[in-house]
């Protein structure tokens, strides 16, 4: 019987040294992790100290333009108003892009702060630059079914949405042939640029947009700096196509032939004989401008195409090709050509020679 | 594993909510399940197929199901239909010229039969985008006001910025469970 608590007693002990051990190797993990911590904490000072700061110039310039409300031309407004407006969403992206080492604390109070710097934007601009009146405000139906709905079904924004409302909204670049578009990147950055009904063109945008839209386009060529979003275009015909983007998605179209820089996928639909090659567009700020869209550039999957339209994974698709063995094209020459040929037959349709792929 | 732990598992299951996610392709809807589940966004591919996700939020696990807008996959969405409990419809603000096609297309998904319970949520994404058009102008020209049929809500967010997207999607999940946990 003696033994027998002694045994017990033991046991006891002993669970309770091992119990011990435990919480002190716990102890010293913790210990362990909170001082690596500390020195990856150097990386989350500098984002804080980095982000505080652009976030109170941000605020110190929405204040000063509070101030001189009323002095300055409403053209400067405006463009103080997209200025700001793009410093905000280049410090959103500097937040997404640091929320690996972000508490989620951290994450979420810097998001308050953006959310704040927005509205507080949108309400000095709206008192600043009155919109003209707009009549939604007819339909005012009380809310169907659900009278739950929260104060997110009222939608804040409306006075946002520009002077393009409903279906009259205006492409960036509409029915237009036989002409050389240069947009800079003024006009491109950050911005969604759409482009419609465009035959015997060359296009080209420097600079980095947000997306790209293209619909109907007919033996033109685009050039195009880095895309932070999507490429995405239908019912293009004998075109020729340099962009880099992050994906790229292309609808019933046929003999176009794209130098692509794509990070992450580019699909096709109801395509035929498109032809895929390496991005090559090349001007001065391409390399900022690669940066500020977000694109990696050593990251290219141009290679691999997916064709909804073929899904066996064994045999290629029929509808699209690499380029092999051909020169890399020369953009410059081909600019100049346009633009010769383009002087010397200016009414002549479809003798624009730079679309001889030969010559590209 | 006692009479507890079966009651617990039996609870989580009725816990359960299948919610879809369509929208034409380019829309975000991979983007939007990414930002939703905390995941980084700036890898993501056109769906080729399905994604799938499963996650806790607000003590619900949601099955969310997230099918390609692609063309040639849309006629394989209704075999995603069944015991749907909210459908959300993804929209892209900045895509004008499909928008015809997209009212068009979410028509076609509410005259649906498995889809007639189903809330639905349309998110106007891409709100950051500079041409965006409002949620309010995309309600008039999706005619959302005339669907009587389902309990519907549209909310302008940015999958990028994550703008407004817990709050639409935590009405979503209350208006489900008002419904389908009343018992509680």
């Amino acid at each position: 019987m003696d033994d027998d608590s002694g045994n017990r007693k033991d046991q006891v002990l002993e669970r309770l040294n091992k119990r011990n051990k435990d919480r002190q190797n716990y102890l010293d993990v913790k210990s362990e992790q909170r001082s690596k911590e500390s020195v990856q904490n150097e990386g989350v000072d500098y984002f804080a100290q980095a982000f505080g700061q652009r976030a109170f110039d941000i605020e110190q310039r929405l204040k000063k333009l509070q101030a001189s409300s009323g002095d300055g031309p409403p053209t400067d407004l405006s463009q103080n108003f997209a200025d700001i407006t793009l410093q905000i969403q280049e410090l959103q992206r500097y937040l997404t892009a640091s929320t690996m080492f972000l508490s989620d604390f951290k994450i979420k109070s810097c998001q308050n702060i953006l959310n704040t710097l927005t509205s507080t934007n949108e309400e000095v601009r709206q008192r600043l630059m009155p919109k003209k009146k707009f009549g939604f405000s007819g339909k005012k139906t009380a809310p169907k079914q659900k009278p739950t709905a929260d104060p997110d079904s009222i939608d804040s924004k409306t006075p946002k949405s520009q002077q393009k409302l409903g279906s009259n909204f205006s492409w960036t670049i509409s029915n237009r042939k036989n002409e050389h578009i240069v947009l800079k990147s003024g006009q491109v950055n950050g911005q969604d640029i759409t482009i419609s009904n465009v035959s015997h063109c060359l296009l080209e945008l420097q600079g980095h947009p947000g997306s790209v839209q293209v619909s109907k386009a007919s033996n033109c060529t685009l050039l195009c700096g880095p895309i932070a979003r999507s490429f995405f275009a239908e019912n293009m015909d004998k075109c020729t196509i340099s962009i880099a983007c992050q994906q790229l998605r292309l609808h019933s179209s046929q003999l176009t032939r794209i130098y692509l820089h794509v990070t992450c996928r580019a699909i096709i639909e109801d395509c035929q004989g498109i032809e895929i090659g390496e991005y090559n567009y090349d001007y001065p700020e391409i390399e900022a401008d690669y940066l500020s869209s977000g694109l990696n550039k050593s990251q290219n999957n141009y290679t691999d195409v997916a064709d909804f339209n073929w899904l066996s994974p064994d045999v290629p698709s029929p509808n699209w090709s690499l380029l092999k063995d051909y020169p890399d094209p020369n953009w410059n020459a081909l600019r100049r050509d346009f633009i010769s040929n383009n002087n010397n037959n200016e009414h002549k349709e479809g003798h624009l020679g730079v679309k001889d792929p030969s010559i590209i | 594993m006692g009479f507890l732990t079966v009651l617990k598992k039996m609870r989580q299951k009725e816990k359960e909510m299948r919610i879809l996610l369509l929208g034409l392709d380019n829309a975000g809807k991979t983007t939007i399940l990414k930002r939703f589940n905390g995941e980084p966004i700036d890898t993501i591919s056109p769906t080729l197929g399905f994604n799938i996700k499963t996650l806790e939020h607000n003590g619900y696990t949601l099955n969310m199901w997230d099918v390609g807008g692609q063309k040639s996959l849309r006629s394989y969405w209704r075999n995603y239909f069944e015991c749907t409990d909210g459908l959300v419809w993804v929209v892209d603000s900045a895509d004008r010229m499909r928008l015809e096609s997209c009212g068009q297309e979410l028509q076609i998904l509410l005259q649906e039969e498995r889809l007639a319970g189903a809330t639905l949520l349309v998110l106007c994404n891409k709100q950051d985008l500079p041409g965006a058009l409002s949620s309010n102008e995309i309600k008039d020209i999706l005619h959302l006001e005339d669907i009587t049929t389902h309990h519907w809500l549209v909310a302008g967010v940015s999958a990028v910025t994550g703008e407004k997207l817990l709050s639409s999607m935590d009405w979503l999940i209350d208006d489900i469970a008002k419904r389908i946990f009343t018992l509680d």
